[in-house]
């Protein structure tokens, strides 16, 4: 998360607007199937990935692409494919369907988000507020000539006050998750896990209360491999995680506004079930 | 005097980012003195240990250097806030250390408890080592690769677990594997067969010798040893307790 807001520090500094749309493809959702794949070349992990997203949409960009790498970078990257290789002893299956399913819900999160919401609807007003009327001195919209040393001063001033903004939710966030770690004893959900529904229902729940770090959770859910819990289970597990956690839900409270994340969060939430349920029934 | 206090609390609200990255910087610096980071974390991961010190530091200067209108846009109460829940961790870390997942984690975090509780209890053969070369190896180890040392004579290390329902010549070992941190780490255990009665409380840390075995239950492999030898070993530093995946 430090290296997060401190690269979300150096965009806001160093990369103006409208670079950032110049570099956009044309077309309402050329950028979305870019973004959700965008962490192949900047592998980021959840926690990373949130400070990067909150200055990337205060930079201009669309709601759609920024919650497609919101959702994708933390899974379509190469140190996530490498962690869930290693974990499941290399069976190149699951590491492809892994990646798959996290890009194909990521990209169809983007869309059906901003299919709900205008960005003015679902981002909190202060970062509009920032859009749109730059108020830091050595922010790259503002123009003028700065120097480097002031401009990298800048970005670490913008990285440092985002840490001391979101750094506390990712500190609540680990304190819930070591709190249920401690009370809720695992073996309460690989027992009940009998059927694909509850089984991948189950498996999802703890994800989200888990909050494990996308590039470690592929080893909690490689332990299930041999009992009763099935592979689709196992990946929505490692799916939904990197999405949807508690540190996540409180940290996108730093970025969204409330109605967009419960939207954000029951969609993605959704999709992740019933890809899993469809993957189920189509393998079998 | 009220105005007065006042006016402290609110200059030292300036500050109290600043302080909340050097006490960041010196929970690190700890970490990283002394490898005692290694009883939390992957040890692969110093590198980012020492980036993220020097990152601290630079927000650091850049907290004490800010512009004053960055300053006023927080609320002195949101910034105490703020600021009392970033010392959390810290004060976790200096607490915490020298205590390390034990029993109750084992229960919490194992996925198949009903391994742990009642694996089968096997007569020990009574076998001898003194001519037989004895492969030290760890629980990861053991557990990744038992194939390759079924019917050989090993020595591990671990932690006891037993339960009052299994008998008393049975009980587990076991040791948390890392991956990056403890908030993932996974119980590794086997089974020992001790022969004769052995009251080892749990959570005693013990040196096992003997025979390796594998047996099929329920399709799943479960490891065992026939125990020749069971020594008591003093408990290793917290940074030495856990195993780790590469």
């Amino acid at each position: 998360m430090l290296l997060g807001t401190f690269v979300g520090g150096f965009i806001e500094v160093f990369v103006p607007q409208e670079k950032i749309t110049r570099w956009l493809p044309e077309g309402r959702f050329a950028t979305v199937f870019i973004a959700a794949g965008l962490g192949i070349f900047f592998p980021v992990c959840e926690c990373a990935v949130v400070p990067v997203v909150r200055r990337l949409l205060n930079k201009g960009v669309p709601l759609s692409a920024a919650i497609a790498f919101l959702l994708g970078g933390p899974i379509v990257n190469p140190v996530v494919a490498a962690s869930t290789a290693v974990a499941y002893f290399f069976d190149w299956s699951i590491v492809v369907n892994r990646l798959a399913f996290g890009y194909a819900i990521a990209v169809a999160t983007g869309i059906l988000m901003d299919t709900f919401f205008t960005k003015a609807q679902a981002i909190r007003s202060d970062i509009l507020v920032s859009q749109n009327f730059s108020h830091h001195p050595e922010s790259a919209d503002k123009g003028g000539s700065i120097s480097l040393r002031r401009k990298i001063g800048g970005a670490v001033n913008h990285a440092a006050n985002d840490f001391f903004d979101i750094g506390r939710f990712l500190v609540i966030g680990a304190f819930l998750a070591a709190l249920i770690q401690t009370m809720v004893p695992r073996y309460l959900f690989s027992s009940v896990a009998s059927t694909p529904v509850s089984s991948i229902s189950i498996m999802m729940v703890l994800a989200i209360v888990l909050n494990l770090c996308s590039e470690a959770d592929a080893f909690v859910a490689a332990s299930l491999q041999w009992t009763l819990v099935p592979i689709s289970a196992q990946l929505a597990f490692m799916i939904l995680g990197p999405m949807l956690d508690i540190k996540l839900l409180l940290m996108y409270g730093r970025v969204f506004r409330g109605r967009a994340i419960i939207v954000l969060s029951s969609l993605t939430f959704m999709l992740v079930f019933l890809s899993m349920m469809a993957r189920t029934f189509v393998i079998k | 005097m009220k105005e007065k206090v006042k006016k402290i609390i609110a200059v030292f609200s300036i500050f109290l980012p600043a302080i909340t990255f050097i006490i960041w910087a010196d929970a690190y610096f700890w970490l990283l003195k002394g490898d005692r980071y290694k009883a939390f974390l992957q040890p692969k991961l110093r590198p980012l240990l020492i980036l993220a010190m020097m990152l601290l530091l630079t927000f650091v200067v850049a907290s004490i250097s800010q512009s004053p209108w960055k300053k006023k846009e927080t609320h002195i109460t949101d910034v105490w806030l703020r600021a009392a829940i970033l010392f959390v961790p810290a004060l976790f870390l200096w607490t915490v250390y020298g205590q390390s997942l034990g029993t109750h984690a084992l229960t919490q975090k194992a996925f198949d408890t009903e391994d742990i509780i009642s694996l089968p209890q096997t007569p020990l053969e009574h076998s001898s080592i003194s001519d037989t070369a004895v492969i030290t190896i760890s629980l990861l180890d053991l557990c990744k690769d038992a194939e390759k040392f079924e019917g050989k004579f090993i020595a591990t290390e671990g932690m006891v677990f037993r339960k009052d329902t299994i008998a008393e010549n049975t009980f587990k070992i076991f040791r948390f594997v890392i991956f990056c941190c403890a908030a993932d780490a996974l119980p590794m255990w086997i089974s020992v067969n001790s022969g004769k009665s052995r009251n080892f409380e749990n959570e005693t840390w013990v040196k096992v010798e003997g025979k390796c075995k594998i047996d099929k239950i329920n399709g799943r492999q479960v490891i065992s040893i026939d125990a020749v030898a069971i020594q008591v070993i003093p408990t290793p530093p917290p940074e030495k307790q856990y195993l780790f995946f590469y």
